[in-house]
């Protein structure tokens, strides 16, 4: 047994938001003063809390509730079209793993492995493989699932769900059970995370990935074992998706920030004695990391079994030089880089509920004095093992990444979501600190339950905004922006996105399935034929209303635009052909166009001879 | 160290639930000022029992997309940003508003003659001011010959009308083509890869049209000029001495700044206009530059108008005009 949290002082409820004060709490040891240098035989005080079995249960149960609300709201959801090519990518895995079971087939050869694993060789197969299986058994093999869509979106919301845990668990080891539930009720009350969260898609899974890796890590400062699962976590997440080959680096930066400050409290790198110091723990990660997150990777994937290094190299070379496609930002369509610095930033702003970043900005000045103080004079302070530094870092990398001019941002909010579950810490801990400002609670913060009890109800009420809002916007979540910038209509106004890639479709099928005429032929824009076959196979389309094809307006009688300013050019097509520049059916946001339905107005004819014409 | 801390007074902690009361508050004020579908619907009832000729219905903001839903039947057009509006082709306006928008955001001018409220929606009336528009040649299309004259001095005449476009250079017979363009959809989508636009050139010809142009929407005449000819456009409008000419145009927002290249491949253009038979009275310069452009010219005589275009490139010459004779309301 590593030395994990034995020295972790507190009762039940432990640690506080002024950090000075958790050395108050009565029978906590004092961390060491300036006058009294830490003993350097003995590892530091720690604020940390290692989460017990009741905390589990309290996230396992915040992960089901928030899997049968994800599961209990797909039918709305619609189909963007990445969902649609996985629906097909994930039958071809699944099939291959069905295959594996017949003699007749050779599942290794390299024809079987491309049968499998060619199609969308630009992302790992992890989740590609849950989403086939998952629909293969639950809907095909054993009927539990009836909705085809269900089928392979659940293995995307049971990680949604593991991320509240996550999220959970994380706030009650920085803080306590109290900032935990906060952190929890800011994730799951996000609308555009709500949303993505649906599909079988991979950011919310690379989300959960991203934190897996950060909490397995941070179990890891002070545990061998935890030091080897955050290395199959690691490998986890790179079988999620790209996003998390960055996670190491910053997780290696937090590490040095952590033995620099092992150093100022004790004076050596290393731990005196028998003792296991940051720098053996650090090993430990890095070699798992490095061998296990790696290996797993690897294992995962068949198509790379074969041709190797030309696999990889496409796979790097791919994401490196990414095709650019449009957004609209602040009135203007961004065709190419350079991309805004500031986008990530003023669209992630105005994109989470108000009530989270207000919470979450008090945390987050918390949390950076409290860094700053340990990293300035650690000696003074509590080893709180670089969580501090940790939260903060993977709140800013994957924005920053996002934020680098050359990097495509067509994704919008979904490809900076790993930082959420910090923001939604961050909250938990803001929630935290102005309880414990207003009430000037630090004097008697022994009074755990108080604590909890304040904060949750404090966090809870903050929530109630974001909780509406999530239930409201939820299925349309690349629609939703937050009363800063005046919701739908206001970022319309100043022409922020609000589309995603066709998934509003969903919006316009009860018009379609009451209005169309039999056999109609249908110009769905943004959809895919994937995704029309997807909502004809579920049964909420109509079976006879055909797919005419991308770009197919001359050629269609009924017309379902989605609203994105790159694309308004084919609205126009829409216009010009149609004959009419108003819909007759749609969706709408607040009043703000996110669907429209066009029908040509009048039959096809012979067109009249003026005079003087031929 | 927690001693040298200073201690924040504790009402500033009163400053996060005031914030998030704030924009609670706010979530609630906005949501109050969006207008429901029977607010629309009730305006557009109440136009239709005023309409009168001559008068047109515009709604704003542009964003404000559900009006649309209630604008069929209606003599209805794209306001584009309100400050900017041209309402010299309708005696009247009919203007509903939503989210603060309504006609005080209207150009000098023209007179707000009632306002009614239907829900969150704001209904104005408008007499406009100003120039009346008493030729458009988007209108009058039909009227209009086009002909292509070739550097060796021979004119082509473009004298088919496909429904919205006069087009030169039939693939098929008139008739032929004309039986094509009315086939049924289902037909012509088992057509598409053969035949898609039954012998017709989809970019080069001189129609009505709708393009995003200077990021709004344009109802203009699409006039792709050439390079090896010069596209004459001769509309028989009735003019008066003193009238004047206003021309708005632009190249395709697509193919000047919305495009993934490193720069435009459209190349300047020019637009001569002639009146009779004489040489141009001006030509207008065409800029390969994003916008929507106007000029305007007081007419000396009554004669027809003729329009020529030119350019130095065909490659994404995708220009657009929107031609009208203006004259002083009596």
């Amino acid at each position: 047994m590593s030395t994990p949290y034995a020295s972790s002082p507190t009762p039940a409820e432990p640690a506080t938001p002024p950090l000075d004060a958790a050395a108050k709490a009565p029978g906590a040891p004092q961390p060491p003063t300036p006058s009294a240098p830490a003993p350097s035989s003995r590892l530091p005080f720690s604020t940390l809390r290692r989460p017990a079995r009741l905390d589990h249960l309290i996230g396992f149960l915040l992960c089901l509730a928030q899997l049968g609300l994800l599961m209990g709201t797909s039918d709305p959801v619609g189909i963007p079209r990445d969902e649609s090519f996985y629906f097909y990518a994930a039958d071809r895995a699944a099939d291959w793993y069905v295959r594996l079971f017949d003699e007749n087939v050779r599942s290794f050869s390299h024809e079987e492995i491309d049968r499998g694993w060619k199609y969308n060789h630009e992302h790992p197969v992890l989740m590609k493989t849950l989403f086939g299986l998952s629909h293969h058994l639950l809907v095909e093999k054993w009927g539990l699932v009836k909705d085809h869509r269900l089928g392979y979106r659940i293995p995307t919301m049971a990680m949604a769900g593991m991320a509240v845990w996550l999220a959970f668990l994380l706030g009650v080891m920085v803080q306590g059970r109290g900032v935990g539930l906060v952190a929890a009720l800011a994730l799951a009350l996000q609308p555009r995370v709500f949303f993505h969260s649906h599909l079988a898609c991979f950011d919310a899974p690379v989300t959960f990935a991203w934190l897996l890796i950060c909490y397995s890590w941070l179990r890891a400062t002070r545990s061998r074992r935890w030091g080897v699962l955050s290395g199959i976590a690691l490998g986890i997440g790179l079988a999620t998706k790209l996003n998390t080959f960055f996670v190491p680096f910053v997780l290696l930066g937090v590490s040095l920030v952590d033995l620099w400050q092992f150093r100022g409290r004790t004076g050596r790198f290393r731990a005196a004695g028998a003792e296991r110091g940051p720098l053996t723990y650090m090993a430990w990660t890095a070699a798992s990391m490095v061998v296990l997150g790696i290996g797993v990777f690897f294992a995962h994937w068949p198509w790379l079994w074969y041709d190797t290094v030309q696999h990889v190299s496409w796979y790097v070379s791919f994401h490196a030089k990414h095709v650019h496609y449009p957004v609209d930002y602040l009135g203007t369509v961004y065709f190419k880089p350079p991309f805004p610095v500031h986008f990530p930033f003023i669209y992630g702003i105005f994109t989470v509920p108000a009530p989270i970043l207000i919470l979450g900005a008090v945390g987050l000045v918390t949390t950076v004095r409290r860094a700053w103080r340990a990293f300035r004079s650690p000696s003074t302070v509590p080893d709180r093992r670089g969580a501090d530094l940790m939260i903060l870092a993977n709140l800013a990398v994957p924005v920053l990444v996002i934020a680098l001019p050359n990097t495509p941002i067509f994704g919008g909010t979904k490809h900076w979501m790993p930082a959420m579950p910090f923001l939604a810490v961050l909250a938990g801990l803001g929630a935290a600190r102005v309880i414990a400002g207003l009430w000037g609670l630090s004097a008697r913060w022994g009074r755990a339950r108080a604590q909890v009890a304040l904060t949750l109800a404090f966090g809870g009420v903050c929530m109630v905004p974001a909780a509406w809002a999530t239930l409201k916007y939820g299925p349309h979540g690349p629609a939703y922006f937050n009363a800063l910038v005046g919701g739908a209509p206001g970022a319309a106004a100043i022409r922020m996105p609000r589309n995603f890639w066709g998934y509003s479709t969903v919006a316009a099928l009860p018009w379609l399935n009451e209005h169309a005429e039999k056999g109609a032929l249908a110009f769905w824009h943004d959809a895919t034929s994937g995704a029309v076959q997807a909502y004809q196979r579920d049964g909420v389309l109509r079976p006879d209303i055909r797919y005419t094809g991308d770009w197919t307006a001359p050629f269609s009688d009924l017309a379902i635009y989605c609203d994105e300013r790159a694309k308004y050019p084919e609205e126009l097509d829409i216009w010009r052909e149609y004959g009419t520049d108003w819909p007759v059916a749609g969706h709408f946001v607040d009043g703000v166009q996110l669907v429209g339905v066009y029908q040509r107005e009048a039959l096809r004819a012979p067109p009249p001879v003026p005079e003087g014409a031929r | 160290m927690s001693a040298r801390r200073r201690q924040l007074p504790r009402s500033l902690w009163l400053v996060p639930p005031l914030l998030v009361l704030v924009t609670t508050v706010m979530l609630v004020v906005q949501q109050a000022r969006v207008p429901t579908r029977a607010d629309w619907a009730a305006a557009a009832e109440a136009i239709g029992a005023q309409l009168k000729p001559g008068d047109g219905v515009a709604f704003a903001p542009t964003y404000a997309g559900e009006a649309r839903l209630v604008l069929h039947g209606l003599p209805a057009f794209h306001l584009g940003p309100p400050a900017q509006a041209d309402l010299a082709r309708y005696d009247r306006v009919w203007l509903m508003g939503a989210f603060g928008a309504d006609a005080d955001d209207l150009p000098p001018g023209h007179t707000l003659t009632d306002r009614k409220h239907f829900g969150a929606v704001t209904l104005d009336l408008v007499t406009v001011g100003g120039l009346k528009v008493v030729g458009d040649l988007y209108a009058e299309l039909e009227q209009a010959r086009v002909t292509r004259r070739h550097p060796d001095g021979r004119e082509e005449a473009c004298d088919f009308w496909d429904g919205r476009r006069w087009q030169c250079g039939l693939k098929q017979s008139p008739d032929a083509t004309r039986a094509c363009l009315g086939r049924s959809t289902a037909q012509r989508l088992r057509d598409k890869q053969r035949d898609p636009n039954c012998g017709l050139d989809p970019w080069v010809h001189v129609g009505r049209d709708v393009r995003i142009i200077g990021a709004e929407p344009r109802r203009c005449i699409w006039l792709h000029p050439m390079d090896r000819a010069e596209v004459n456009v001769t509309w028989p409008t009735t003019v008066a001495p003193g009238d004047t000419l206003v021309v708005d145009f632009g190249f395709t927002d697509q193919v000047i700044v919305d495009h993934d290249r490193p720069t435009t491949r459209t190349r300047p253009a020019s637009l001569d206009v002639h009146q009779g038979p004489g040489a141009a009275l001006v030509r207008i310069p065409i800029a390969a530059a994003p916008g929507w452009h106007r000029r305007e010219i007081t007419l000396p005589a009554g004669d027809p108008l003729r329009l020529v275009a030119h350019t130095e490139s065909m490659v994404d010459a995708h220009l657009c005009v929107d031609v009208t004779v203006r004259r002083g309301r009596p």
